[in-house]
């Protein structure tokens, strides 16, 4: 006895919110799924004993199947197995309500897990799909069978779903976004949870080299670095430079540190005080302050904000600016304000030890890179002018930065990154304008740390992960010192860089092209990203002009670009472009529960006026004519019928007696005498408005 | 300014009844809508976890049918017009079956409806269509004899998703009779005490036929005449062959225990007004003087539910 004949749509929800995981697991999970189906709808099989023995049989065959099939009992995907295993199985003996209710819940946890797979356009229709069907098997299930047509059903559940989309799409754009994952902002508060499951390789700080694809490779890991809780507005995460390792020797092959650099002894005598830094910042602007939680990292490094001007405990500056601990961190979590300039210039003397070392070239390696800067030395005497022609030659070259890119080993990887491939992560374009810079006369020095970090839910806490590993160049100018230069910057303009995904490479070709054209920035303008000031207006017009039909190919990557990468950037780019600056998640809540608000109330208002009784024109003419009877002296009274009302009517005011004798008349043949053609009510109306003219 | 005035108060006046408006409306969520809110917030930090805009998207789209399917429960049961409750009294162990009338003066159909009250008694859903009336039922079970107690119930329905519940308070069900089980199986002592009676209305020869009142006995109606004229009437004997009156006496029941007594009693009352003889009932302290209609078997009745409980109003 089926309770609920419309147990159909449910197993229809089921199938569709399970399809994309059947479609990855093996394919037993998909048999064992329709026995369970099978046993819904074939009562001998699910009767008596042999019912139950059959079902244990099957709970039995996918403990089996999920030991034989993945290697772990607990893996991700043996535990979905299991889930949509127990779920058709109980869709197999599902007769009430409730049981189906449970169903319901569990398919809307099969579409979240199934959309963890799958991330693209085809499971945002797919996630339509099964909320649409979802919505039907409630409405179903909560309806009387016999008086749910599937076209009342279909309906209803229609309009549930399409006043429910712009509900999403308000709630989508507006609740303030907390990028993940959840145990970030547990760290962000100072929950030791991340810190415990990263004891086992908590050890990546020691190494003393930087090789080709190394950066890469820390980009894949999803390691935390630092946390740091901002005083004031979080900078722009491209101003943010957590500063590690200073390279100076290059092998050929890769970058290394001095062999006795990680002596105590000597790192604590050439430490800077803060009154000597003081001194050597020549220039300084940009000031923040934070506080700085450091994870274990096996090593001394801090990784603070570039340039760090304050001191912290069992901490020192080191002759390289970096902020190191005095004991490697390998337990605690060192947790200190500080501050940092992040616009600085730093150094009045380079002592001719350093410079030696900063303009050091191995020996018979990458002589293309050699000449070249040979080349912009002869040309240019000066070294800004210098750093400026080397901006150049990348903007112009077409270069790609593509981290995952690494350049086959063996010599002059340089040179053949520069002038054949032009393709390859931040250690190949920092490390061959480092030596550009060299083979130009103009001392350099290679920086790896990390650049930028995730922003949490819009607070002023910042988590640094591995994946933020970074490296850029230092050159010396004789008038200001180290300067901090940033290729990256020029080949990946930082606001597009957040786009990321490989559909945005032409955007930027076409991007490098426009500067090219456009008047070359000042040479003082090297690191900044304001290089973007004068492309905008370009890159409009050419919209302007291709503006005609929106293919179906741009409607994709639009909804690609808004919905399945959108992000809290985004959310925040979306606010701005509204007028908002500078918004909080209190601002965002607020407007966001506004927005619900006012669109129910919007539905509110249509199902009113859509639901508020008409007045039938012949009613409404009556009430006139009533109301117009009443200020001449004659009240209806609530238990006179009209002709009765008539017949006082004209023996108190037999001048009236002829008109209201044809009028009322008229209503009573309407009403009463079966006369209701529209000719009638309109002249009915017409007597009714001459009437009240009249008197 | 009194034109005005006039317009007010004829506005005031001329409206409609307040409790033909039905009763007020309340909204709440339901068990499952609290499961559904678990469940949202569970998807909710998933989508966070795996920062998956899918995912964040079913959740907002969710959360926006919820608010929606809210506004439609909501309609399902405003403007509909309650009735009073009623019921009919029952014996100890059977379901008292409460009835409320309900009806619809809108044109959209209503489905799930369901009347409830504090505590969990049985009722069925009904949809009820555009214009139409319909009665719910709720049956509630009556374990005991004496008075079953007031309580508050109402109309209620989460239809279409089953998140929200709307609520219609009505008012409260009856405070019904319960009569005692009539179980027992000791025989009516046939002894004519006291005071002899005639059945004079009911037995002996067939005199006369009138129209039937209420509360003339079933077994006198005369069925050939309603299938002719297709009207009630009620025939009439003489009682010249009536046997005596019946005392049902509280001392003359065998068992020891009260309620025992009160059920053999009451199995007494119900057999001998089926055989249409005149009975009279004799409870310690209470005495009824025989008689055979239906209103006397129903003070017996009432009687013998209300023995010894305090409140014997009514």
């Amino acid at each position: 006895m089926n309770t609920f004949p419309h147990h159909r749509w449910v197993l229809l929800t089921l199938v569709l919110a399970a399809l994309p995981s059947l479609l990855i697991l093996p394919f037993w999970v998909a048999g064992i799924a329709l026995a369970g189906v099978a046993f819904h709808y074939s009562a001998p099989l699910r009767k008596g004993w042999g019912g139950k023995v059959a079902s244990i049989g099957l709970l039995a065959a996918t403990a089996g199947g999920i030991y034989f099939s993945f290697d772990s009992l607990f893996s991700g995907k043996s535990v979905l197995s299991f889930f949509i295993a127990v779920v058709f199985l109980k869709f197999g003996e599902s007769r009430t309500r409730r049981d189906y209710l449970l169903l319901i819940f569990a398919a809307v946890i099969l579409a979240a897990v199934g959309a963890l797979y799958w991330e693209n356009l085809w499971s945002l229709v797919h996630m339509l799909v099964v909320i649409f069907s979802l919505t039907l098997s409630l409405v179903a299930i909560h309806g009387d069978p016999a008086g749910l047509t599937a076209r009342f059903l279909g309906r209803l559940a229609g309009q549930l779903f399409l006043l429910g989309l712009p509900l999403m799409l308000l709630l989508f754009m507006t609740f303030p976004r907390i990028p993940g994952p959840l145990w970030d902002i547990g760290l962000a508060f100072g929950l030791p949870i991340k810190a415990m499951l990263d004891r086992g390789d908590g050890e990546f700080g020691k190494a003393m080299t930087l090789q080709p694809g190394g950066i890469h490779q820390a980009g894949e890991e999803d390691g935390n670095v630092v946390v740091a809780e901002f005083e004031e507005a979080v900078p722009s995460k491209s101003l943010m430079y957590w500063r590690g390792p200073v390279f100076y020797e290059y092998n050929g092959a890769e970058w290394t540190l001095p062999e006795n650099w990680n002596n105590r002894n000597r790192l604590l005598r050439h430490k800077i005080r803060l009154s000597e830094l003081d001194k050597e910042l020549t220039h300084r602007g940009h000031p923040v302050d934070y506080t700085l939680r450091v994870m274990p990292n096996g090593a001394r490094w801090l990784y603070a904000l570039d340039v760090p001007a304050a001191s912290a405990p069992e901490a020192f500056i080191s002759e390289d600016l970096q902020l190191l601990s005095i004991r490697t961190i390998s337990d605690q979590e060192p947790k200190f304000t500080m501050r940092a300039y992040l616009e600085y210039n730093v150094g009045t003397v380079l002592s001719e030890t350093t410079r030696a070392r900063a303009l050091s070239w191995p020996q018979g390696t990458n002589p293309r890179l050699k000449a070249r800067g040979a080349e912009l030395a002869e040309q240019f005497p000066d070294s800004e002018e210098i750093v400026f022609q080397a901006f150049r030659l990348l903007a112009q070259g077409e270069y790609r930065f593509d981290a995952a890119h690494i350049i086959a080993p063996g010599s002059n990887t340089l040179d053949r990154f520069f002038f054949d491939e032009k393709k390859g992560g931040a250690e190949y374009l920092a490390g061959s304008f480092v030596m550009l810079m060299r083979a130009a006369g103009v001392p350099a020095r290679l920086v790896s740390g990390y650049r930028g970090g995730s922003i949490i839910a819009l607070t002023n806490f910042v988590i640094v992960k591995r994946s933020n590993a970074h490296a850029w160049v230092e050159v010396w100018h004789e008038q200001k010192g180290w300067v901090r230069v940033e290729p990256k910057d020029i080949v990946l303009p930082p606001e597009k860089k957040r786009l990321g995904g490989k559909e945005d490479l032409a955007a930027e070709k076409t991007r490098i092209e426009v500067k090219q054209a456009d008047a070359a920035p000042p040479p003082e303008m090297e690191q900044t990203p304001e290089g973007k000031g004068a492309t905008p207006p370009a890159t409009d017009a050419s919209e302007g002009k291709r503006w005609k039909l929106p293919s179906l190919s741009d409607l994709f990557s639009n909804l690609q670009k808004w919905v399945i990468h959108y992000n809290p950037d985004r959310q925040t780019d979306l606010l701005e472009g509204v007028g908002l600056e500078e918004s909080n998640w209190l601002d965002l809540l607020i407007g966001g529960a506004l927005g619900v608000f006012s669109l129910l109330g919007t539905y509110l208002g249509i199902a009113w006026w859509r639901g508020r009784t008409k007045m039938d024109p012949v009613s409404k003419a009556w009430k006139k004519l009533c109301a117009r009877l009443l200020k001449l002296g004659l009240e209806k009274g609530a238990q006179e019928c009209p002709r009765d009302y008539l017949r006082r009517a004209c023996l108190e005011q037999p001048e009236l007696a002829e008109a209201l004798d044809d009028v009322i008349g008229r209503y009573i043949d309407i009403r009463y005498g079966g006369d209701d053609s529209s000719e009638a009510k309109m002249i009915f109306k017409r007597q009714v408005e001459r009437f009240v003219a009249m008197t | 300014m009194s034109f005005l005035n006039k317009k007010i108060l004829n506005y005031t006046i001329g409206r409609k009844p307040a409790e033909a408006k039905g009763g007020k409306m309340s909204m709440r969520l339901t068990p499952s809508g609290w499961g559904f809110c678990g469940l949202m917030g569970c998807v909710f930090l998933l989508s966070i976890n795996f920062s998956n805009n899918l995912i964040f998207a079913m959740t907002f789209l969710l959360a926006g049918i919820a608010m929606v399917g809210g506004y439609h429960t909501r309609s399902n049961v405003k403007g509909l017009v309650l009735g009073e409750w009623r019921s009919t009294p029952v014996f100890a162990g059977q379901d008292a079956v409460c009835r409320l009338s309900v009806g619809n003066p809108k044109p959209n159909p209503r489905h799930g409806l369901l009347a409830a009250c504090s505590e969990p008694f049985q009722s069925v859903e009904k949809q009820l269509p555009g214009g139409e009336q319909t009665e719910l039922i709720l049956k509630r079970p009556a374990p005991q004899r004496g008075r079953l107690p007031s309580v508050r119930a109402h109309l209620q329905s989460s239809f279409p998703l089953g998140i929200f519940r709307a609520q219609l308070v009505s008012g409260s069900l009856p405070s019904g009779l319960v009569y005692p089980a009539p179980v027992g199986d000791q025989p009516v002592s046939d002894q004519p005490v006291g005071r002899e009676a005639h059945l004079r209305a009911e037995s002996g020869n067939y005199t006369d036929m009138r129209r039937y009142a209420a509360g003339d006995p079933l077994s006198h109606i005369h069925w050939q005449a309603l299938a002719r004229f297709d009207e009630l009437y009620t025939k009439e004997f003489d009682g010249a062959e009536g046997l005596p009156a019946l005392w049902l006496r509280w001392d003359d029941v065998l068992a020891s225990e009260t309620e025992q007594k009160l059920s053999q009693l009451c199995r007494w009352v119900l057999d001998t007004h089926q055989k249409n003889r005149e009975y009279g009932l004799e409870l310690p302290g209470i005495t009824l003087e025989p008689a055979g209609d239906e209103a006397h078997q129903q003070d017996c009745l009432r009687e013998l539910a209300l023995y010894g409980k305090t409140e014997r109003a009514v």
